[in-house]
């Protein structure tokens, strides 16, 4: 599970809804950041996209999340496993 | 009541938010609680009583939710302060009761994991069994509670199920202080911290046996605020940060990291989860509501929903309440109400006048508002209960971004059209201290429904008494909304521009999945805030019509005519002292009285006019009040309500800070003064330079 076919990687705001992705990284200020992994967004953690609009709604650790979309920009992801 | 010789144990309730938690405070106390405030903070401490199987005595302490011991709004602040036994005025509990949602134990177990590390005994209540259930989740609750140390007892805290047990695992003699999920903190973080603690223990910060992180959660580099510690021990504990940054970078991330590692783990053991691949009711409406066209559909049709409920379903209620008062019509019969019965007691004189208009019409002030605040809290309840709340900020977080709020924001704005006070409370929930004290400094710009009845009675004056379409009386009314909104959009830019720079906080909150409201907690959560407002609001406008009262009446002149009176009495003297000021605008001394009156509560300003033009019952009906306003003229002829006049009046009503309540309110949440009287001086002086504009402009034009 944890290979990752590219690790390069891209936002989750660009994800489509529907994929399932790992986070790989977090670029932004370290409060922000923190906060992101107290939610459940770290490293390696498994995010399934369900919603891209005006924000992105997203399911990790078992719970719906709403991020603005910069900060789900902030969030570079794997490419998507869809299921 | 029993006796008081054994002191009850003190049981802190925790969760996350949308647990469940209140529900089930709710359940367990009943209506024995207390809400008050923090010393300190303006953070609401509800306190209750239960009694066990056994009939001891048990107080509980509902703590606001928060998804950390690392605090980062006041509300998350209060929740680690109490927790560590560092809240002045509130005992550190006995023991905690750890609230958490059994659909959604993977991240609710995230808080569980830091409190397991407090050292106090716990239970966690596993709420929400019914909806885990719905969602074809199973739950190991034995294995649960014997992977954590600690009793599990599932809860459906609405039905009122598993209280009995969860009571019984409270009062247990035995239970004793978990262990913590064992091998939770790396090796390396776990020596920097005893090192940090043996350092401030030496200081005198903490006690040597402190849970290992209380230094750390006191210190959380989100909560600028700090309550309660010295700035002393502050530099003290920044000093110990700063070292274990260096000795073992980067710990933070990695104690995150473990904690959800382990917690992996253990619902790896525990949760049976279903495939969840389909997408669950939940997810297909957020498909709607948080689309980029048909979500505003929705969203503009819920707040007219809302905005015209609070001001045509509210209109008949505020006519009763003020005939019960004031006296009026009744269901078409005219009653004297509460001062016309006083008026056939008491004879003649200034103790009846201080009473009638006096106190009950500062009663009456306050009441009449309370239909429209009765549905405003019933409504955010609604929301805030069925899960739409939260998908609202998301919806308003882009257009809040552009004036670098976030969609936190939103929900005190909103409240701020029916009145700035709870407004201005809402924004407690503001994590990001810029955000919250920008917000609360525009808030007041939303036309609050006291500006209404001044809106009501100048507007018609626009235009002549023959020819007055009512779709430009509405059109006009509309417009006075848009430009407060608007001013408020603008100030909040501005700001975010010059006084409090900043990078914006990006929004990010859990959305909890679309339910039925339970109307009986909704209705009990709008009860609460509506008698705080009562509370809040009633003694500042009270006291205030009273004082107006006063120097209406005083000193006293022999002249039977009531104008002459007010003339005569301290306000009259006022006015005159004030009209230089006024005169800009195009006011005389009457209107500079009626502008007096109005700084402390705006409604006040029509039965200001009424006194000062001796029309009888101004409150009840503007138009024999507005016919006396047009037929009023300067000295040289000019009519004095004129259009230049009466629409720089309007824009000065937009934007003056005219509200005692609401400058006290933000004296209380702010923690002083300065931020009130910048916000009364930006927002009179903006009022008032646009009505002189207008005036100034308009009497050029018409010339």
């Amino acid at each position: 599970m944890t290979t990752l076919s590219h690790s390069i990687g891209r936002p989750l705001a660009e994800t489509r809804p529907g994929s399932t992705v790992r986070v790989l990284r977090l670029e932004g200020q370290e409060p922000v950041c923190a906060r992101l992994r107290e939610m459940g967004f770290c490293e390696q953690a498994e995010v399934r996209v369900l919603n891209s609009n005006t924000s992105v709604v997203c399911q990790v650790c078992g719970s719906r999340v709403g991020l603005s979309r910069g900060l789900a920009a902030a969030i570079v992801v794997s490419a998507s496993e869809d299921r | 009541m029993p006796a008081a010789a054994d002191t009850p144990l003190v049981y802190a309730l925790v969760g996350n938010p949308n647990c469940g938690k209140s529900t089930l405070f709710n359940a367990l106390t009943g209506l024995r609680q207390k809400v008050g405030n923090y010393p300190g903070v303006t953070v609401e401490k509800k306190v209750g009583e239960c009694f066990s199987q056994h009939g001891r005595r048990m107080t509980l302490i509902d703590l606001p939710g928060s998804y950390s011991l690392n605090a980062r709004s006041p509300d998350e602040s209060v929740m680690r302060d109490v927790l560590l036994g560092r809240a002045p005025g509130t005992p550190r509990p006995d023991r905690v009761v750890c609230v958490v949602d059994a659909s959604n134990l993977e991240r609710h177990l995230y808080l569980v994991t830091q409190i397991m590390e407090l050292g106090l005994p716990v239970v966690v209540a596993l709420n929400m069994v019914d909806v885990a259930v719905s969602r074809q989740i199973r739950l190991d609750v034995a294995r649960l509670s014997e992977r954590l140390g600690v009793p599990v007892v599932p809860t459906q805290a609405s039905i009122k199920k598993g209280l009995i047990e969860l009571k019984l695992a409270m009062s247990r003699d035995d239970l004793a202080a978990p262990p913590g999920l064992p091998d939770l903190l790396p090796v390396p973080v776990r020596g920097g911290l005893l090192r940090s603690r043996e350092t401030l223990a030496e200081a005198g910060l903490v006690r040597s046996d402190a849970p290992l992180l209380e230094p750390l959660y006191l210190l959380s580099s989100h909560d600028p605020t700090h309550y309660g510690i010295a700035d002393q021990a502050l530099a003290r504990l920044t000093a110990v940060r700063e070292q274990l940054e260096r000795e073992v970078p980067g710990w933070e991330d990695r104690l995150v990291a473990a904690r959800y590692d382990a917690i992996a783990a253990l619902c790896a053991e525990v949760v049976r989860r279903p495939d969840e691949a389909r997408l669950s009711f939940t997810d297909r409406l957020d498909a709607i509501l948080l689309h980029r066209v048909w979500g505003w559909g929705a969203l503009l049709l819920v707040l007219a929903v809302i905005f015209t409920l609070i001001f045509k379903v509210a209109e008949a209620p505020m006519g009763w309440i003020e005939a019960a008062l004031n006296g009026g019509e009744l269901f078409g019969r005219p009653i004297g109400g509460l001062a016309g019965w006083v008026e056939g007691l008491m004879p003649d004189g200034d103790l009846r006048s201080l009473i009638i208009d006096g106190a009950i019409a500062g009663v009456a002030g306050v009441l009449v508002f309370l239909p429209q605040i009765l549905i405003l809290f019933f409504f955010i309840g609604l929301l805030e209960d069925t899960g739409y709340m939260a998908r609202l900020a998301f919806m308003m977080d882009r257009l809040m971004g552009k004036v670098g709020l976030n969609g936190r924001s939103f929900l005190p704005i909103l409240s701020s059209y029916a009145c700035a006070v709870p407004g201005v409370m809402a924004a407690r929930t503001i994590d990001s201290p810029k955000d919250r004290l920008i917000t609360i400094m525009v808030a007041p710009l939303a036309s609050c429904s006291a500006r209404l009845p001044v809106y009501a009675l100048l507007i018609p004056l626009l235009f002549p008494p023959e020819l007055m379409p009512s779709w430009g009386k509405a059109l006009i009314l509309l417009g006075l909304y848009a430009l407060g909104t608007l001013g408020a959009f603008f100030f909040a830019w501005l700001f975010n521009r010059t006084l409090m720079k900043g990078v914006p906080t990006p929004l990010i909150l859990e959305l909890p999945s679309y339910k039925a409201p339970a109307l009986a907690g909704v209705v009990r959560q709008m009860a609460d805030r509506a008698w705080m407002f009562v509370r809040r609001a009633g003694t500042v406008i009270l006291g205030l019509s009273i004082l107006l009262w006063a120097a209406l009446t005083y000193p006293k002149s022999d002249d039977p005519d009531p104008a002459r009176q007010v003339e005569h009495s301290l306000a009259g003297r006022l006015g005159h002292a004030f009209e230089p000021l006024v005169r800009p605008m195009g006011g005389d001394w009457r209107v500079a009285i009626g502008l007096i009156g109005a700084q402390g509560a705006r409604e006040v300003f029509n039965s200001q006019l009424g006194v000062i033009y001796a029309v009888e019952g101004a409150e009840e009906d503007e138009s024999p009040l507005r016919d006396r306003l047009r037929r009023e003229k300067h000295p040289d002829g000019r009519p004095v309500y004129s259009v230049p006049f009466c629409l720089g009046l309007l824009v000065y009503f937009v934007f003056a800070m005219q509200c005692l309540s609401t400058v006290a309110i933000v004296r209380r949440e702010t923690g002083g003064w300065k931020w009130p009287l910048f916000q009364f001086a930006y927002m009179t002086g903006t009022g008032y330079l646009l009505a002189v504009l207008i005036y100034q402009i308009g009497i050029r034009l018409s010339a």
